[in-house]
């Protein structure tokens, strides 16, 4: 069976703030737009949809809740074409233009344009520990997905733990739902939230959200480890307890408990742009990398634009913004909005982002993991939970003269499982880093389709002997 | 949580066991209100496996789903849906 395709004057990836604000920004200036997203929902991670009864019965107070309906509503009302439930897998650029590979209810559908905006948002990165592979360790931002979607968590004894703003938010809704952390680990200090207060006290709804969630903690009299980490996890089929550890003093400590749930920032994802060729940098907040592109979201490869967390974490308010700009730039760039026009309707947006920078600025600092500490992972950490590549397997490689990752890749096999590498590779880069003053860019594994793991049979679909083509006999 | 939830409205069968869940739950969720945490054993060395990201990306969820391997986080319950722990280890 030939696969379907369609043909529109731009793609979009992810229907997250930046995506979907991207579509919407370019169908209304006339283009024919396609936006797809693997959800079942538009939203993204931030905005994600309430599915069970449950979580659709809890009040929409949070702010969160609500952008994210609003958002629903625009892309109805403007009758956006998306393809929900449907994963992109590959990505090519053509002389005509763009083709994207897509698989979803209706089968493998390619989509053809002549420009593409890439908005697939971040993946969480998570500091490895020996036994973060234990059954019940979780990141923290799965916790969010649960919440947002099912409005649960799992456990009965947990421990938050990780950095930055989601460590609060996670903490404080598994208070309100009846399900009060044992304790809070934080690598931050109180010194470092505070020099993030001025940033926040720029958006005054979102600090007044996490003042409540503090407060919340605070009467729950949840015990707050500041300046701690999770050193160690034990247990066999499931999580038995978790050891901390100071990081001014060393000191550890053990505690009983069946689920965790740990993460430190996040990272962005870059598939699609690694295998387009994109040019990267090192991206000085996340310390892992970005995507290189110009204000409007232009990236190295003509008719590619970025947007979002994809292009440089800065969260959801941002990504709204320079989605529409990338979106605005794209019906620019094909002919369908004068220059004038681009300029009068980028000016909102554009003071957005100078005003949301500070919030942006804070809540990063706040999630950046420190390479030292990802490089002093035990030699037995697992790196590459797929292969089960250990950090002592990395640094006997390196020894052996590995001194890229692609190397390592072919040495231990890590990042050959079917995460891709999308959980290990920044910390395997940063183990090299570390140990060998690696350049950034040595550190990136070579980019190969499919970028989501595909069954061959989903990918050929359903076909009888007719449809097997029957070449030409040879002339003899 | 492992509390009881107030509409079970539906039912999949996990390794010939019925459990209970609500729609629109992901089989992921649905097993780890179970207190079933242990998916999976990794390839190489044999050590059980969860869910762990909760977002498609890790792949630790993984589990034979009405008979094809797919991401139990990403995958919503549906009646009589068949999932396989056993067997499931590659
Ligand atoms: C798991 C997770 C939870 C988070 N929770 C919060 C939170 O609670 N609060 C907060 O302020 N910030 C949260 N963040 C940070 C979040 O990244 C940003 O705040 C915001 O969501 C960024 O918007 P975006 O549009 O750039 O990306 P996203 O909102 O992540 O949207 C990207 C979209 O692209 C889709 N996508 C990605 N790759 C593909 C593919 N190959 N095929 C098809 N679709 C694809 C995804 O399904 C997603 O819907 C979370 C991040 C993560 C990773
Ligand atoms: S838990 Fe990571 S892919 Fe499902």
């Amino acid at each position: 069976m030939t696969p379907r395709t369609e043909i529109a004057d731009l793609i979009v990836i992810g229907a997250g703030p930046a995506g979907a604000n991207a579509a919407l920004a370019a169908h209304n200036a006339g283009l024919k737009v396609v936006l797809v997203d693997e959800a079942a929902q538009p939203g993204g991670q931030v905005w994600r949809a309430p599915i069970t009864a449950k979580a659709k019965q809890s009040p929409v107070k949070d702010i969160d809740r609500k952008m994210g309906d609003a958002l629903r509503q625009q892309l109805v009302s403007a009758n956006i074409h998306i393809l929900t439930d449907t994963q992109v897998w590959s990505a090519d650029r053509q002389p005509e233009g763009f083709e994207v590979g897509t698989i979803g209810e209706a089968g493998t559908v390619f989509l053809r344009a002549p420009r593409l905006i890439a908005a697939p948002g971040a993946y969480e990165r998570i500091l490895p520990f020996p036994g973060w592979t234990i059954p019940g360790v979780f990141g923290l931002a799965a916790a969010t997905a649960l919440l947002k979607a099912e409005k649960t968590l799992p456990g009965r004894r947990i421990i938050v733990a990780g950095q930055g703003p989601l460590l609060i938010a996670v903490a404080a809704q598994a208070v309100a739902l009846g399900l009060r952390p044992v304790a809070i680990v934080d690598a931050a200090s109180r010194a470092d939230w505070a020099k993030s207060l001025a940033g926040y006290a720029r958006q005054p709804r979102q600090l007044a959200r996490g003042m409540r969630w503090m407060a919340q903690l605070t009467r729950a009299r949840v015990p707050y480890y500041r300046q701690h980490e999770v050193s160690s996890a034990t247990g066999a089929d499931s999580l038995a307890g978790v050891t901390l550890r100071s990081l001014k003093s060393g000191e550890t400590r053990t505690i009983d408990v069946d689920t965790l749930f740990v993460g430190n920032g996040l990272t962005p994802a870059d598939e699609v742009f690694r295998l387009l060729g994109a040019d990267q940098e090192p991206c000085p907040i996340s310390g892992t990398q970005r995507v290189v592109c110009d204000e409007l979201g232009r990236c190295s490869v003509p008719g590619l634009y970025a947007a979002g967390d994809a292009a440089g974490i800065r969260g959801a308010l941002p990504a709204l913004h320079q989605g529409r700009i990338a979106g605005l730039a794209a019906a620019h760039d094909a002919g369908a909005l004068s220059g004038a026009a681009l300029s009068a309707a980028l000016a909102s947006s554009s003071r957005a982002l100078t005003q949301l920078q500070p919030f942006a600025d804070a809540s990063c600092r706040l999630m950046r993991l420190s390479g030292q500490r990802v490089a002093a992972a035990p030699d037995d950490t697992i790196i590459c939970r797929c292969e089960d590549v250990r950090a002592g397997d990395i640094r006997k490689a390196i020894n052996q003269g590995a001194v890229d990752i692609n190397q390592l890749k072919h040495f231990t096999r890590l990042g050959m499982g079917p995460c891709q590498g999308r959980i290990c590779a920044v910390n395997a880069a940063e183990i090299i880093r570390q140990e060998t003053g690696a350049a950034v860019n040595s550190t990136r594994l070579t980019p190969r389709g499919p970028i989501r793991p595909l069954e061959t049979a989903q990918l050929i679909g359903e076909f009888g002997y007719s449809d097997i083509p029957i070449p030409k006999p040879a002339p003899l | 949580m492992h509390r009881k939830m107030a509409a079970r409205e539906l039912s999949i069968q996990v390794d010939g066991k019925t459990i209970g869940c609500e729609p629109g739950q992901s089989v992921a969720s649905a097993l780890l209100a179970q207190g079933i945490y242990r998916f999976r054993t990794s390839p190489n060395d044999h050590l059980p496996r969860g869910p762990f990201c909760m977002m498609g990306a890790c792949q630790e969820c993984a589990i034979l789903i009405d008979g094809s391997i797919r991401r139990a986080c990403q995958t919503e319950v549906a009646e009589g849906m068949r999932v396989c722990l056993k067997g499931a280890s590659a």
